[in-house]
């Protein structure tokens, strides 16, 4: 796969320890007798996990604001962004601004995918800094900096060209799994109605 | 249907009833092989209290306000009884529902709390786990306070009006914080808040008012549901073709470039003629 994004999880099963199979399915009478429990035996005894149901307080995440790839001469600032009007990821106008998708996780965060994507060109401002990201190749450093000031290096695993169409979207912005860089742009042909047909995806993992 | 399910997009209010546990006693048969994800919430103040399902013990000690992590149940119907604490299973329950339904399939919240006029009850809310645009967070209000009808409003405007105990509004608005208070319906009286809610992207954020407004003790509590987010459905990331590779435009290119060798070149040649014409 693209992204080497093993790590789906289920969602959790509520409690931990003794499994709970369920050996006494409900009564499929009408109306269920009482004794005709359905609740297993599994739970009797245990601590069901609770929490107080406050408001948690919102951590504001420490957002990149710039990454280089100096293999390839890329060094660029990067912003959050959110969704485009069309339900795309929103991207910086300008070519040399790389957008971080904000509803993602954040650089440094330890688990998901980090996608930053920028314009590969613009009509207004030509080409721009991921341009020559298809350039990079495997083993290449990549390094994000973070608003806290924080220097994190990213090592490429992984370069390629893709049509659009074939972008594994659910994978590029998933939560789920180690932490992974995705800088992503467009190539491929181009076309005045269609755009290009292919996303340039350059993966790297925490080095 | 079940309120929880309700749906709405963006800016649309929807008030919808919840399903009454008095009304819920099995009309039918439940499905009995599905499984059903079940939250329960303490929301009557000043009694902690044991939770029986079916006779058996589910959660003692549960302390008001508190709300237990998703259990994962058989579908059914569910006797419950909430007996203060030590007291059950064969003293009386201060609260009592028979034939609770729990839907196969769904993602419920069982909540114990005061009547609008103070008795103490018990709802089952069905939560809306359908799946959110990318962007979006979904906020949902109940009102399960012994207080009478409240407009919640978010930036001080009045968002869900006219809510009633025991039932909820919902919408999925863009994610992001807001302001939320509560107000007596109608009025400028606010009774909760305001709080600053921050609705992440993907998730669902269910805002409780609980307690009783006779006794001051009205508070909110929250319960959140994380992934029902949906990612972007595209990385939209060139307009010019300036970085195309295929072989038409290359070309195009190759065509420009012979057009500005030959301008440089006429440019050139016209240079020479003019510097022989000096001479």
């Amino acid at each position: 796969m693209l992204t080497g994004c093993g790590g789906e999880t289920q969602p959790s099963a509520a409690l931990s320890g003794p499994s709970p199979v369920t050996t006494n399915p409900p009564p499929n009478t009408n109306p269920p007798p009482r004794p005709g429990a359905t609740v297993g035996p599994e739970f009797v005894g245990l601590e069901v996990p609770r929490s107080p149901a406050t408001l948690a307080p919102a951590e504001p995440p420490d957002v990149p604001v710039s990454v280089e790839v100096s293999a390839v001469n890329i060094s660029a600032e990067v912003v959050p962004v959110g969704i485009a009007d069309d339900g795309q990821m929103e991207l910086p106008p300008h070519p040399d601004v790389i957008g971080w998708y904000r509803f993602g996780p954040t650089a440094g965060n330890g688990a998901g995918s980090v996608v930053l994507a920028g314009h590969v060109d613009s009509r207004k401002y030509g080409l721009g800094q991921f341009a020559r990201i298809h350039e990079s190749e495997v083993g290449d450093e990549v390094l994000v900096r973070t608003e806290s000031g924080r220097d994190l290096r990213y090592t490429v695993v992984d370069v390629r060209s893709l049509p659009k169409a074939e972008l594994p979207l659910a994978d590029v912005f998933s939560r789920e799994g180690h932490e992974r860089l995705l800088l992503i742009t467009c190539g491929g042909d181009f076309d005045r109605q269609q755009g290009y047909a292919d996303n340039i995806v350059v993966t790297a993992v925490p080095a | 249907m079940y309120g929880g399910n309700c749906y709405a997009p963006k800016r649309m209010i929807v008030l919808a009833l919840t399903m009454p546990l008095a009304l819920a006693v099995a009309s039918g048969t439940a499905s009995a092989q599905d499984e059903a994800t079940v939250s329960v919430l303490h929301g009557v103040p000043g009694l902690t209290v044991d939770v029986f399902a079916n006779g058996e013990e589910l959660i003692p000690g549960f302390e008001p306000g508190t709300l237990t992590d998703p259990l994962t149940l058989p579908a059914g119907s569910y006797d419950i009884e909430i007996f203060a604490e030590g007291e059950g299973p064969d003293g009386d329950p201060a609260i009592e529902a028979a034939g609770v339904e729990v839907p196969g399939g769904a993602n419920a919240t069982i909540v114990a709390h005061l009547s609008e006029g103070g008795d103490p009850t018990a709802t089952v809310f069905v939560n809306d786990v359908s799946e959110l645009a990318a962007g979006n967070a979904r906020v949902t209000a109940r009102h399960v306070a012994a207080a009478p009808a409240v407009d919640v409003r978010v930036n001080e405007t009045p968002t869900f009006e006219g809510l009633t105990n025991p039932n909820e509004a919902t919408a999925d608005v863009a994610a992001g914080t807001i302001s939320a208070d509560v107000v007596l319906a109608g009025s400028e009286d606010v009774v909760l808040g305001p709080a600053d809610l921050n609705l992440a992207e993907g998730t669902s954020t269910i805002v409780y008012a609980w307690g009783s407004a006779e006794d001051e003790n009205l508070d909110l509590a929250v319960q959140t549901i994380d992934d029902l987010g949906a990612p972007p459905n595209g990385v939209p990331a060139g307009e010019a073709g300036l970085a195309d590779t295929s072989s038409t435009t290359g070309l195009w290119i190759l065509g420009l470039v012979v057009a500005l060798f030959a301008a440089a070149a006429a440019v050139v040649v016209r240079r020479r003629t003019t510097i022989g014409a000096r001479h």
